[in-house]
């Protein structure tokens, strides 16, 4: 029966990263399944789903810590868990924001969001330097399940963002399939 | 009529470049309804192309009307010999393909096409298409030359991956 392991891994970014790490994967035998990689102020960050027929030997990532620096765990998923999980159905939309930069805008956005039982499935936020003070620019993408009116969803983020000072802007992912 | 096996990669009739139909009979009619079938079995599927169901021929049906209604598209188009010979500005839209199943990306193409080609009657047509039409349009024909919507993909709507029904 498959296993499968999450990976992590952050660490300054350079060159030779993710060659290092499935490197390591490999020669364990282990097979990524999936994974989503990207820059974070300069630290690349790493997320793999990996799966073997048996367990992975956890010491073959010590090398890549001394190596590179790199800060990695290694955890056993929960193959039941996984088995039974259920994807939310419903439409996918795409939040985008752009405000000054202040705390509590990801807060007030995600506790709207999930007061309405809607899931964010994907998200990324960034500061970037403004006019005088930096701002905070952040595209997420959710699944709004049927039965949400998304009129009321699109007037209570209207009114969240004068409350942050913050623009906000929904709009339904046209998903074709051909 | 009969709904036919969707092929999925890495078979090799998804990577052929398909052959032009030289005349149009009785077989190719009932190829047609037989893809067009195909496609409504499929929920939100608006285009199916003749190599996706081992015909390596140049002929594909759409019918973009399934998602999003009569307005602003042609409905149920099945064209042969298809060629685009125009073709203006951008757009970004998520596809998926029948062929590569649970996967979805993100896919900049023409916003505006024209294309020429030939009904099932083999009557020469002309189809001015824009937005989801075009688009799709444009996904079919690639198919008719080998070529995958993940050969163009420039992000992964990784997220939104469908479940097999
Ligand atoms: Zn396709």
């Amino acid at each position: 029966m498959k296993r499968y392991f999450s990976i992590t891994s952050i660490g300054d970014d350079r060159p030779g990263i993710v060659a290092a790490v499935s490197e390591v994967i490999y020669k364990l035998g282990a097979n990524i399944e999936d994974s989503s990689m990207t820059i974070l102020k300069g630290q690349f960050a790493m997320i793999l789903i990996v799966s073997m027929d048996d367990g992975l030997d956890k010491g073959g990532f010590r090398g890549l810590r001394e190596a590179l620096g790199l800060h990695i765990t290694v955890e056993e998923l929960d193959r039941a868990q996984l088995d039974e999980h259920v994807v939310p159905s419903g439409t996918p939309h795409i939040i985008s924001a752009i405000g000054t930069d202040k705390p509590g805008i990801v807060y007030g956005l995600s506790k709207l969001l999930s007061s309405k039982g809607i899931n964010i499935t994907d998200m990324s936020t960034k500061v970037i330097p403004g006019e005088d003070t930096p701002v905070y620019t952040m595209v997420i993408e959710i699944t709004v399940p049927a039965g949400i009116e998304i009129d009321k969803v699109e007037e209570e983020l209207s009114e969240l963002g004068r409350e942050l000072s913050v623009d906000f802007s929904l709009r339904e992912v046209e998903v074709l399939g051909l | 009529m009969a709904i036919l096996p969707v092929l999925r990669y890495p078979h090799p009739a998804l990577r052929a470049k398909c052959k032009a139909v030289e005349d149009t009979n009785d077989e190719i009619r009932t190829l047609f309804e037989d893809m067009t079938e195909t496609m409504c079995a499929y929920p939100g599927c608006v285009g199916l192309a003749a190599p996706q169901v081992g015909v390596v021929k140049r002929l594909f049906v759409i019918d973009v009307s399934r998602k999003i209604g009569p307005k602003k598209n042609h409905g149920l188009l099945k064209l042969l010999n298809p060629v685009i010979t125009y073709s203006e500005g951008e757009k970004i839209s998520r596809e998926g393909c029948l062929s590569i199943p649970e996967f979805l990306g993100d896919v900049k193409r023409a916003r505006r096409v024209i294309l020429r080609a030939l009904d099932e009657s083999g009557e020469e047509i002309e189809v001015p298409a824009k937005g989801l039409e075009a688009i799709a349009i444009q996904h079919e024909l690639d198919h008719l030359d080998g070529i995958l919507f993940i050969d163009k993909v420039s992000s992964l709507g990784r997220n939104l991956i469908r479940r097999e029904d």
